[in-house]
């Protein structure tokens, strides 16, 4: 109390006790103790000797002018209320008012004047008027007008059905006399006063009878006979009509362990209704935040069961979600979004029905309540770079989880790292919530004395998962004590202060042993073991009852494709709020464009002034590299995505929310970055490398391979907890598709093992890189403005005379000599009984019979010839063979010149109807690539492939050459055309549509989360070896 | 030196022609010739006849080519534009058969080469070069 | 896009109607290019085309005829490689094929490998297009030219490779395109001699050039067989144009018999017989025109 208010105090206090007929013995003495009750002695004496001074002032006038004193006395009275209105706080100014009307008491009868003044200064205190009338019966009256006052709470020996009096009342069994209690709601207040012969103790001190006395947050009475009354369960008798939850939380024998099945909770016994504060405590790594995840529900016990309201929370979940709240230590706010729109996506997420102006409308509230309106618009931040203070930040944590008011609330350490005004804060934000019915957990490390008190129950965890208290908070101290045999063991909190040492308590749990020189040594006085029995055996866990019929409020969760919507807005919009994120994002891919561009862009200046698409030799490179960027950037924007938002959907678990919604928005928003990003990409590059006309070509399958990098990067992004591991596997995904792209590497010239005579190898079919590659390269190749080429009546364009002169004369150079040749090896050596010859006369003749078979369709291949074996081979025979070859040579001979007199056909009318050819040549075709398709530079230009003929040039031109099967889809790399199912399909759509398909199922192993599942798969393995 | 790379990549690039016989050893025995021809000879009934347009001031030579290496197989004649003979490698008079027959052009006309096979079963090629 | 139709499928239809079809002796009978007003050629047989196209001298001996007669080596007259990727069609790929052919060996004579590569490359790509690539082993050939040493052999390879060319395109029915190349390489010859010989007015030269009256009727008759292509046609009309400046051009014979002598264990023939060519100074620079004109066209 200051100074301004002492002197108040002392000239209120003289001016009451000198009306009437001036101060008597027994209020002067009041007074005096009054003052030595706050004060040391000396500050005590003068304000007391000021007391007399102020008594003189009033006592020096004369008896007659009584009246004219009593209208100052009120004037001056007034004054120094409106004094004190400026400096007292509301609690304050009740214990003032109190104390006055205790001053009343002591003279016996208060005077009409004193009262009067009294009134005044309650007036002036600005105290509802109510509420002075229920203070003053209960100060001033005595117990029978006690018992008929139904704001008051009486405590005694009478049953609840023979008590017949207005307030409330509670039995004591074995209290002797009346105990009243009284609630001043204004401000929060509890005073208590005590009629009787026992002892009634109050925080230890024993409290004189018939005297008020404040009942402090915290505070425990005892009487001597027996009686304990806890702060808030006097609390919960005044407040108990408003919003009454039904609610039985019972954890019966849980037993909890590690996945290396080592205990980490045991015989965890609690049962807590509605409406209470309970902490849990105990030392560092005794086993706190496992013991909230396993009520919480996101662990599962080994042995026991957690019942609320009787349904099982671990198998029966789906029953009883959205009744509890979990927040965790960790921030889960997006921080690109402000407070209000984390909150209002978070509810949005929890309420189908509720329009956004009813959502807006109950944010604004929670935000009230929680006194965040002002920093609504502020962007939430990330920890270090505060926008908004951490008290502030771990409220609107709180605020996620007050939405939805749940039932059931469990919160980790809520005050670590804030300032202890901010703790208490927060604090009592969570009382205020158990006061409307809430049911909270807290986990709490060294809680100051205020907090410590602030809790209904405590549980106290020792190492090992050991429970070694539970019960009232301050009891815990008096109980540890004792039970160490400490002398003070009866005082809980100290005496004058009211201050609790949570410390202590650990102190004494740990307490280590001293050898015999006065050492510490690390073993302690008692193991935790030690502890929990002595736990069993002093205390009993009350189970309430399972309330069966509760009807619990269940979240109206909005459907699938509204979550969905949801997710994606919210992530939208957090996205665009981080410029650095959105302008990296943007301008990444076309930067990369251009530099690849600029760099690739080969004028070949030797023969050529300008640059021309043509003879830049850069461009398959090009090809490779958009493909390599494409996949790069879509791996790297994916990679972190689930990784950020893993605390976001920890939290998001408790609401049941679709997974595949969330998983498709986040797909949906990667696939429109990664459109974008592409059509940015080849905007830039293939303009300044002069590509026309292939635009949709480049973007349709850059898009197409960044989205399957998207949904690579979101499953390990899924799999792995840190962006670290994720980053780091990058290389190895993108480095095989490198090398498997067939690009850098021909597939003709790898390894054995995995090589193929005529097809690409199945491991570079696993690569999305070849099958882009390979539809841009073929698509770039054929369908450009000069292959294009063609007349207007006529069917056939450039590519496709080309196809059709390069595949006769591939008959006509290659396979048709190479037939006549192995035909006249086995004339001449048919007799022979050498094995290798015979051998080799045997594989020529199936190659031979294969060959002339496939070329049926130009004339049919006789079937005495076709099942000619090598036995009955005869010379005859043979020349038959050559006769048919004969007729083919001419067949193909004949169709390359038309074909080739119909493509100078085309050539030369094209050109004489005006068009530049040479200019388009030179605008639309490239040299390298047509290299690169053709294989120009083959040495061997045609292999046997193991009983049939492969072409080993002009790839681009050939279709698959052997099909083995229906769905056999393999063909060679560069094949223009694609077999599967009997039909066959232009490459270039095949090829896309195989990257589409494999992300699909990459979609599916994301759903499933398989490769999380795998790897958690063999990390157990590893433990169970141990 | 020289005559070995010739002949191996001669052999090389044979790959695809469909002579049986090559005319790597043929060419070989050119030296300081500048090849221009080859002409197959593989019908051994006939006589085979082949016309050129010699230049004057050019000396070119016929080169006879048998798969043994040995001339005695065939021989060349040579005729001018109205037909009549110059010269042959067989020499009747001495019934020798020279592998080769050279000519130092004076008139630049249409001339006729006759190959003739004495045995009856031979396979030969023969090449025509000029000396630069 | 529209699908592409199975190859199979698409010869197949093609097909129809072929197997023991006899090959068309007539060249160029189902050209799509076929114009009624032809002109009044007789059109040979295939052995007969085959036997004029060997008798034609190679451009070879022109070049090593205009270096023994001193002329110098002149760069700017021959085709500048970069036209190469002007010809797209088969017409065009066919003559310069022949006229980068007669390029190659001039330079070869000369000795100028460096370029050689250049013109290497150049025919490739022309040999490519026509589908006759395989007769040129590349790399080898492109190793050769890197050194001098093997000047000899380098040239000696791509005769002999532009004589299988020849052989396999008629073989393959193709004389056509045999003729063109033949064509090209004689014209760009006889430009290269046109230019040199005005240069250096050496009258050895302009005898050189008048002999071709005998090679130039050859080549008359024979790419008079194939007029019904509208292309080749024009080309036939211009190499007529030619011929009747070459008409004026006298060229005498005197017979006498020839001696035998054997030098180096070869029998060789000294030549008593002479040619003599009756050629003005203005009917070269006649030619030499028309040449031009004739070669330009070709090479645009």
């Amino acid at each position: 109390m200051s100074e301004e208010i002492l002197k108040s105090l002392a000239q209120l206090f003289a001016i009451i006790t000198k009306q009437d007929t001036g101060v008597s013995e027994s209020e002067r003495n009041y007074v005096i103790n009054s003052f030595k009750k706050r004060l040391n002695l000396t500050t005590a004496e003068q304000y007391i000797a000021l007391y007399e001074e102020f008594l003189k002032d009033g006592e020096n006038k004369e008896e007659g002018k009584k009246r004219l004193t009593s209208v100052k006395d009120s004037v001056r009275t007034l004054g120094i209320c409106r004094k004190i209105n400026k400096t007292l706080t509301h609690k304050q100014k009740i214990v003032v008012l109190v104390e006055l009307l205790e001053l009343l008491k002591t003279q016996g009868a208060a005077s009409a004047q004193k009262e009067e003044i009294i009134d005044t200064v309650s007036t002036a205190f600005n105290i509802d008027k109510a509420e002075y009338a229920v203070l003053q019966t209960f100060v001033l009256k005595d117990d029978s007008e006690l018992f008929e006052t139904e704001e008051i709470l009486s405590i005694n020996r009478t049953s609840a059905e023979d008590f017949k009096g207005k307030s409330r009342h509670i039995m004591s069994e074995n209290m002797h006399g009346n105990l009243f209690f009284i609630r001043v709601a204004s401000a929060d207040m509890m005073f208590l006063k005590y009629s009787g012969h026992d002892e009634i103790n109050l925080n230890g001190l024993i409290i004189a009878p018939n005297t008020v006395v404040l009942f402090s947050q915290g505070s425990t009475a005892r009487s001597l006979k027996g009686g304990v009354f806890y702060y808030s369960d006097i609390l919960s008798q005044f407040i108990s009509e408003s919003a009454q939850i039904r609610l039985s939380f019972n954890v019966t024998n849980l037993e909890y362990r590690f996945p290396n099945l080592a205990i980490g909770l045991r015989d965890i016994n609690i049962s807590e209704g509605s409406g209470k504060l309970v902490g849990i405590m105990g030392a560092s790594g005794a086993g706190k935040t496992t013991l909230l995840n396993v009520l919480a529900g996101l662990e599962t016990p080994y042995k026991g069961e957690v019942l609320i309201n009787g349904i099982n929370l671990h198998k029966e979940k789906d029953k009883i979600r959205g009744i509890i709240g979990y927040i965790p230590q960790d921030d889960l706010l997006i921080e690109e979004l402000t407070v209000f729109e984390n909150l209002f996506y978070s509810a949005k997420l929890c309420f189908r029905d509720k329009s956004d102006a009813e959502l807006t409308e109950l944010v604004e509230r929670v935000l009230a309540d929680l006194g965040l309106s002002q920093i609504r618009n502020l962007q939430v931040g990330n920890p270090l770079n505060k926008t908004i203070s951490g008290g502030q930040r771990k409220r609107v944590n709180i605020a996620l989880e007050l939405i939805r008011e749940p039932s059931v609330l469990f919160v980790d350490e809520p005050t670590s790292g804030l300032s202890s005004r901010d703790s208490e804060n927060v604090m009592d934000l969570l009382k205020e919530l158990t006061l409307k019915g809430t049911l909270i957990f807290v986990v709490i490390h060294q809680p100051s004395s205020d907090i410590y008190k602030i809790f209904d129950r405590m549980f106290i965890l020792d190492v090992g998962g050991f429970p070694i208290y539970y019960g009232n908070p301050v009891d815990a101290i008096t109980y540890f004590k004792r039970i160490s045999q400490q002398a003070d063991s009866d005082k809980g909190q100290c005496q004058t202060c009211g201050n609790v040492n949570p410390e202590q308590i650990f102190n004494i749990i740990e307490e280590k042993v001293v050898d015999e020189y006065g050492n510490f040594t690390p073993n302690r006085k008692l193991t935790p073991k030690q502890w929990f029995d002595s736990f069993l055996s002093n205390f009993q866990i009350k189970k309430l009852e399972d309330i069966k019929d509760a009807k619990v409020q269940m979240l109206a969760k909005p459907g699938k494709f509204k979550q969905a919507l949801i997710f994606a807005t919210r992530d939208i919009k957090s996205k665009i709020y981080n410029r650095q994120y959105m302008i990296i994002n943007m301008l990444e891919a076309p930067l990369l464009g251009f530099i690849l561009a600029f760099i690739l862009r080969y004028k070949n200046n030797t023969d050529h002034s300008a640059y021309l698409f043509r003879y830049n030799e850069n461009i398959p490179a090009y090809i490779l590299m958009s493909i390599v960027i494409s996949i790069f950037i879509g791996l790297s924007i994916s990679a972190e995505e689930i990784i950020k938002d893993r605390k976001i959907l920890k939290r998001e678990t408790f609401l049941n929310l679709s997974r595949n919604s969330y998983l498709i928005s986040k797909v949906l928003i990667l696939f429109a970055f990664s459109a974008i990003q592409s059509f940015l990409f080849v905007a830039v590059g293939n303009n300044i490398l002069e590509i026309q006309g292939m635009f949709v070509t480049y973007w349709l399958m850059l898009f197409t391979v960044a989205c399957f990098a998207n949904v690579t990067g979101l499953i390990i992004s899924s799999a792995f907890d840190t962006a670290i591991t994720v980053y780091i596997l990058v290389p190895l995904l993108l480095i095989p598709q490198m090398i498997l792209s067939g690009a850098i590497f021909s597939f003709d010239k790898i390894n054995d093992s995995i090589r193929s005579v005529d097809k690409v190898p199945v491991v570079a079919d696993l690569m999305a890189s070849r099958w882009a590659y390979e539809a841009i390269a073929v698509a770039q190749y054929r369908d450009n403005d000069y292959q294009q080429l063609k007349l207007e009546n006529n069917k056939e364009n450039l590519f496709q005379l080309e196809q059709k002169e390069n595949i006769t004369n591939y008959h006509i150079v290659y396979v048709l000599p190479e037939i006549r040749e192995r035909i006249e090896y086995i004339k001449e050596n048919f007799g022979s009984v050498e094995d290798s010859v015979v051998r080799k006369c045997e594989t020529d003749l199936e190659l031979v019979k294969y060959e002339l078979q496939k070329l049926s369709f130009v004339t049919k291949f006789p079937d005495e010839l076709k099942l000619l074996k090598y036995g009955s081979f005869t010379v005859f025979k043979g020349n038959d063979l050559l006769t048919h070859l004969a007729k083919l040579e001419m067949f193909f001979q004949k169709t390359f010149n038309e074909t080739q007199k119909r493509k100078e056909d085309l050539l030369s009318k094209a050109e004489k109807a005006g068009q530049n050819l040479n200019k388009i040549k030179d605008n639309t075709f490239n040299e390298s690539l047509s290299d690169l398709v053709r294989n120009a530079t083959a040495k061997k230009r045609i292999l046997n492939a193991g009983g049939y003929l492969a072409p080993k040039l002009d790839y681009v031109y050939f279709a698959p050459v052997k099909v083995e099967g229906k769905y056999d889809y393999r063909a060679h790399f560069f094949a223009p055309v694609k077999q599967f199912a009997g039909i066959y399909f232009n490459t270039y759509y095949f090829n896309v549509s195989v990257i589409w398909i494999s992300t699909l199922l990459l979609y599916l192993v994301l759903y499933f989360d398989w490769l999380r599942k795998l790897l958690d798969f063999l990390g157990k393995l590893n433990f169970l070896k141990k | 030196m020289k005559k070995f790379i010739f002949t191996g990549i001669l052999l090389l690039l044979a790959g695809v022609s469909n002579s049986q016989f090559k005319t790597a050893d043929c060419v070989a025995k050119l030296n300081g010739f500048t090849f221009l021809k080859t002409y197959k000879l593989d019908n051994p009934s006939k006589e085979s006849e082949f016309s050129y347009v010699f230049s004057k001031d050019n000396s070119y030579i016929i080169i006879i080519c048998s798969k043994d290496g040995n001339p005695s197989e065939s021989s060349v004649s040579l005729f001018d534009a109205n037909k009549n003979m110059l010269a042959s490698s067989y020499d009747e008079a001495n019934k020798r058969h020279y592998y080769a027959l050279a000519y130092n052009c004076k008139a630049t006309g249409m001339y006729y080469m006759k190959f003739k096979f004495d045995k009856p079963s031979g396979d030969c090629s023969s090449v025509l070069a000029f000396k630069r | 896009m529209k699908k592409v139709i199975l190859f199979s499928v698409l010869l197949a239809a093609m097909s129809c109607g072929s197997g023991n079809q006899s090959n068309d002796a007539v060249i160029g009978g189902d050209s799509s290019t076929v114009d009624t007003a032809s002109s009044n050629s007789v059109v040979l047989p295939q052995d007969a085309v085959e036997g004029i196209v060997k008798t034609i001298p190679s451009p070879i001996e022109t070049s090593v005829i205009i270096k023994k007669a001193g002329g110098e080596y002149n760069k700017a007259i021959l085709n500048p490689t970069e036209n190469s990727k002007n010809y797209s069609s088969s017409f065009k790929k066919a003559l310069n094929l022949g006229v980068y052919g007669a390029d190659l060996g001039y330079i070869n004579i000369y000795e100028k490998n460096k370029e050689s590569l250049y013109y290497l490359q150049s025919v490739k790509e022309l040999a490519d297009g026509l589908n006759i690539g395989q007769f040129f082993d590349f790399e080898t050939i492109k190793r050769m030219a890197g050194s001098s040493k093997n000047a000899d052999s380098l040239l000696n390879i791509t005769t002999d490779n532009f004589n299988q060319i020849n052989d396999y395109l008629f073989q393959k029915n193709r004389s056509d395109q045999s003729v063109l190349i033949l064509l090209g390489g004689w014209i760009e010859g006889l430009n290269i001699m046109c230019e040199t010989a005005i240069k250096s007015k050496n009258p050895k030269l302009y005898e050189k050039i008048g002999e071709q009256k005998i090679v130039i009727d050859q080549l008359v008759l024979v790419i008079s067989s194939f007029e019904s292509d509208a292309n080749i046609r024009e080309l036939s009309m211009g190499m007529k144009e030619m011929q009747k400046i070459f008409e004026k051009v006298e060229i005498t014979y005197t017979y006498k018999e020839s001696k035998m002598e054997i030098v180096d264990g070869i029998p060789t023939i000294v030549d008593k017989s002479e040619s003599k060519v009756n050629i003005s100074e203005s009917q070269v620079l006649e030619i030499a025109k028309i040449t031009k004109d004739l070669r330009d066209k070709i090479v645009k």
